[in-house]
């Protein structure tokens, strides 16, 4: 098991530049439904997908100048193990020799139908580029979907900060019926909501890191991502901050300097997608 | 792709992911399109089926409900209702937009639901309802919505009426009458032979220079005039083509078209003329054109056709109210083909407004109770508008069915005959919560009087022999009386009894209503469908094993996914068993006459009878008046000797000074004749003051009438009352 990996919600490339602008996305190459359109993409709502109606698709992010990216993270998706999905980068907009070319490595579904959701890191390679672009081929077994790209400006990794294995949870939402004779009549609501709950570690470097998070997150109200088996894991989790200890509700937080427990909950991807 | 199916095993084995949504239509106007929106409580990409992404925007289901009722006639809504978050101001937007926000009436919803089995397997939606907004509330972050079925029952849906648009001349006397729609064969030739159906003057008409009357018989072509009277007597042969013309017959001017296109917009009507001293006499009114009709025909559906007189005679009521529903009701026929069964909408255009196959399976059941089925006959419109409302009930009644709307928001009819469960729910597998019952001993009756055959040239009716169970007054505590029902399309004595006794049969033990829940394979159901029972809870000893219910209402709650059910237990042992089932002939009643018009209705055995007046109507006494709208009512004392009768009076007077007293008179030739009851004191109160008095028993059947006396002076009275009739 890795370092436990995040990246901050304001440094996500895909919907917030240093600047503090939006990148240009448009659609490059092939063709989305019109249902599902782009902006499905960085709505920060993983339930709510594109479509790609004509493949391959390229979705080009213009950053208006060159920008750094250490990784990008595909979050809840129905492509096939060793379909060659690409993440290019180039200073222009030109996609047929791009200075970086990138695959993403997917791994098998997890039981209950929804996707890993893999983490590509870059950084061991040149990487900043004012024009990146996610190259879905043609060839999936079935109709393409992306719920979110999470393009990380930066990558964290926590080494010794963090208390890992934490406390894992799966949490799915459901109903039970039981009729008068006893049987059981269980539903499911469509849903998976994974939690993980670890203890930060009070040293200084991991009590800043702490305390960036949390304010980067307004205290639990904006997403972050993270995968709690580090970059290698192979699935990257959208969360956000469940409640803190003494801290009641969303934007509370009140902590112990010298050690502290953390909750996040992954944020619905809805109903596995036909 | 087939409609989803949830099967008792799917759901039982677990896990199954139920999702309902609701698509809301609002339509194109002004220039806009059709805007459509999916929206469900969890977000739902279907990116390959069911129309797409459906926004996670529901806060809360409020459910969907639909049900029959077969006691009255009464057509029960749908009702689907939801609340959703709008922060992102979609619905906002759409209310701001000038294309489409003055058409809230036209907002359409479809809620569906589907399993992840179905999802998988790409089935199309289960569709829960359908319906036309009805309320939308709230305000920039949510709105709370609920949507009815597309029938507005209070809504006054206007007949045609007589207009110089198509009768230059027109009498005034009838200008703004309703055209009659005559349905099936409405003859008096066997009994009476004066004509059945009255025609109506509309002015003249010049027919190769000839001035001819000419009087309307319907608003529509009619399959054949089988005779025509003049003041009674029967026209004959030979004078058709010199003092008569009529469709069919020699001399009609207008070759093998039965049926004439008049005016603008242009609108079909079956003519006679006359002249002469018939014709003169008819326009006059001392000797009216009466004819003997068959009504409107139809191709072999029932429903579409010509419309020109060419085809066949609708004869079964089912078809008829069908055909009815269909071209007058929902539709607005004028002229040319039959309209036929409407689409439910733009944005449906492949669904229909009537369910046609269960006006069938009723025809088909009816048959199957009396042979031959129920034949029926009437004219609408000769008693004027009316609400759709009570367009429904007085058909349904005459088809002894129930309306109801159904899942697919269509309208569809069912009867209590068709006794073949289609499911098994037991206390082990289905039942939720157990079994909650309701007696309603109100519903209680065993004597049945009602009505049929109505003469409409001289506005009475036929009573028929009323229907009783002496089981049931022997059990019960003696006789009930229902409202006398009024069978307003049949015409047969044997059709009329056949629809009375199944009323009887419904009512002469307490009806008795079970509620219960069952997991989501319970919306296969369908209001009037029958479905068996085994549970403990059961009245009785050992509870319930495969008790036969019949379903009167169903309710979906999408948050908790039961589907409540209410249903009346028809497997019970009539108090009579079998042999209770031969009525016995009872006897009619109390007759009932509005104003001065003589209206001969036998009603009632018991309860309180309007007998005219308003609170908030004056009216200066000085000596003795009638009150206001005077309701006579006629006794039979005959039947009656052994009742007591209490005239309720509600008055007061402006003037503490004035002193006035109730009357009751006794009616002769619609006039009052001789006071025959009084209140025992005069009255000076100025604010309401109820008094009573008791009516005498008399002999034979005696007309009464409600009247105020101004004692000490003339003085403005307002005054009600009622005849209370106390076995």
């Amino acid at each position: 098991m890795g370092n436990l990996a995040y990246g901050l919600w304001s440094e996500n490339r895909a919907v917030r530049l240093a600047s503090g602008s939006a990148p240009t996305i448009t659609v490059e190459s092939g063709a989305l439904d019109a249902g599902f359109p782009v902006a499905n993409l960085t709505d920060q709502n993983p339930a709510v997908p594109i479509k790609v109606s004509t493949a391959p698709c390229g979705i080009q992010f213009d950053m208006g100048t060159a920008t750094s990216v250490e990784a990008v993270a595909l979050i809840h998706h129905n492509f096939d193990v060793g379909l060659a999905v690409r993440w290019q980068g180039n200073a222009s907009a030109s996609w047929g020799s791009p200075t970086l070319n990138q695959l993403f490595t997917f791994t098998a579904d997890h039981a209950d139908g929804y996707s890993k959701n893999p983490i590509l890191d870059i950084r061991g390679i040149s990487h900043s580029f004012r024009y990146w672009r996610l190259l879905i081929p043609s060839g999936n077994s079935a109709t393409p979907f992306l719920g979110e790209i999470w393009i990380f400006g930066t990558l964290y990794e926590v080494a010794a900060n963090i208390e890992m294995p934490g406390r894992f949870g799966r949490r799915f939402p459901g109903l039970r019926h039981q009729t008068d004779g006893g049987t059981l009549i269980d539903y499911a609501h469509g849903s998976k909501v994974r939690t993980l709950r670890a203890m930060t570690h009070p040293d200084t470097t991991g009590r800043t890191a702490r305390e960036t998070l949390i304010d980067d997150t307004l205290g639990g109200a904006r997403p972050f991502v993270l995968d709690p088996y580090g970059v290698t894991g192979g699935d990257a989790w959208m969360v956000k901050f469940a409640a803190f200890p003494g801290g009641h509700e969303v934007g509370e937080v009140a902590y112990d300097v010298h050690e502290h427990a953390v909750e996040v909950l992954e944020l619905s991807r809805g109903l596995t997608v036909v | 792709m087939a409609v989803t199916t949830f099967t008792p095993a799917a759901i039982r084995a677990g896990g199954q992911i139920v999702t309902p949504w609701v698509t809301v239509y609002l339509p194109a106007v002004g220039g806009g399109s059709l805007l459509t929106y999916r929206w469900a409580d969890i977000p739902i990409a279907d990116i390959n089926t069911l129309g797409g992404m459906k926004d996670g925007r529901i806060l809360q289901w409020g459910g969907v409900r639909r049900a029959i009722d077969f006691r009255d006639g009464q057509v029960e809504q749908q009702a689907i209702s939801f609340s959703l978050a709008d922060v992102d101001q979609v619905l906002g937007a759409a209310l701001a937009s000038t294309n489409n926000r003055f058409w809230l009436r036209g907002w359409e919803s479809k809620v569906e639901i589907i399993g992840s089995a179905g999802r998988t397997a790409l089935d199309d939606a289960l569709v829960l309802g359908r319906g036309v907004l009805r309320t939308l509330q709230g305000g920039r972050q949510s709105w709370a919505l609920t949507f009815a079925d597309a029938l507005d029952l209070d809504e006054l849906r206007p007949l045609r009426t007589l207009s110089t648009a198509q009768f230059a001349d027109l009498p005034t006397a009838v200008a703004g009458a309703v055209e009659p729609i005559i349905y099936g064969e409405i003859n008096d030739a066997a009994t009476t032979n004066k004509g059945a159906v009255p025609t109506i003057y509309v002015g003249t008409e010049t027919i190769s220079s000839v001035v001819w009357h000419r009087f309307l018989v319907a608003g529509h072509a009619c399959k054949g005039i089988l005779a025509t009277y003049s003041g009674g007597t029967l026209i004959s042969a030979g004078q058709y083509g010199v003092d008569v013309l009529a469709p069919g017959y020699t001399g009609w001017p207008f070759g093998s078209t039965v049926y004439r296109d008049i005016g603008t917009p242009t609108r079909r009507y079956t003519l006679i003329y006359a002249r002469g001293p018939v014709g003169d006499n008819a326009a006059n009114g001392t000797a009216t054109l009466t004819v003997n009709v068959q009504g409107i025909e139809a191709s072999a559906d029932a429903l579409t056709g010509n419309a020109d007189g060419s085809q066949t005679l609708i004869t079964d009521v089912v078809k008829q109210w069908r055909h009815f529903l269909a071209n007058f009701l929902l539709q607005d026929w004028q002229s040319g083909t039959w309209l036929g069964n409407p689409i439910w909408s733009a944005s449906q255009p492949t669904l229909t407004k009537i369910e046609s196959t269960s006006f069938d399976t009723v025809v088909t059941e009816l048959t199957t109770r009396l042979a031959g089925g129920y034949v029926g006959a009437g004219v609408v419109g000769y008693d004027g508008q009316k609400p759709i409302r009570e367009h429904i009930a007085e058909w349904c009644r005459s088809c002894d069915a129930g309306m109801f709307v159904n899942a697919s928001g269509q309208l569809a009819l069912a009867t209590v005959d068709a006794k073949a469960s289609s499911a098994t729910y037991t206390e082990q597998d289905d039942i939720i919560g157990g079994l909650a019952f309701s007696y309603e001993p109100d519903a209680l009756y065993n004597v049945v009087p009602y009505t049929y055959a109505e003469a409409y040239t001289a506005n009475q009716v036929t009573a028929g022999a009323a229907r009783v169970s002496s089981g049931s007054a022997s059990a019960f505590g003696g006789r009930r009386a229902l409202v006398s029902r009024a069978f307003r399309f049949l015409r047969s004595s044997t059709v009329a009894a056949s629809a009375a006794s199944a009323v009887l049969a419904r009512h002469r033990d307490p009806p008795l209503r079970v509620r219960f829940a069952v997991p989501v394979y319970g919306l296969h159901r369908e209001v009037g469908q029958y479905v068996s029972l085994t549970h403990k809870d059961g009245i009785g000893s050992g509870g319930w094993a495969g008790r036969l219910v019949q379903i009167e209402s169903i309710a979906f709650d999408p948050g908790s996914k039961l589907v409540q059910i209410t249903a009346i237990d028809r497997g019970y042992t009539s108090v009579g068993g079998d042999s209770a089932e031969a009525y016995s002939a009872g006897t009619g009643g109390v007759s009932i006459t509005t104003g001065s018009t003589s209206v001969a209705t036998v009603a009632v055995l018991a309860g309180d009878r309007h007998l005219g007046g308003a609170l908030e109507t004056g009216i200066r006494v000085n000596g003795v008046q009638d009150v206001p709208n005077a309701v006579d009512i006629t006794i039979d004392w005959s039947i009656f000797a052994a009742y007591t009768m209490t005239v309720v009076v509600w008055g007061f007077t402006r003037n503490a000074s004035a002193t006035w007293r109730a009357e009751l008179w006794s009616v002769v030739s619609n006039s009052p004749s001789a006071k025959v009851a009084e209140d025992s004191a005069a009255q000076s109160n100025t604010t309401r003051a109820e008094r009573s008095f008791t009516l005498a028993a008399s002999t034979g059947s005696v007309t009464y009438r409600l009247r105020v006396r101004g004692v000490s002076t003339a003085e403005t009275i307002y005054c009600m009352g009622s005849l209370r009739i106390q076995p």
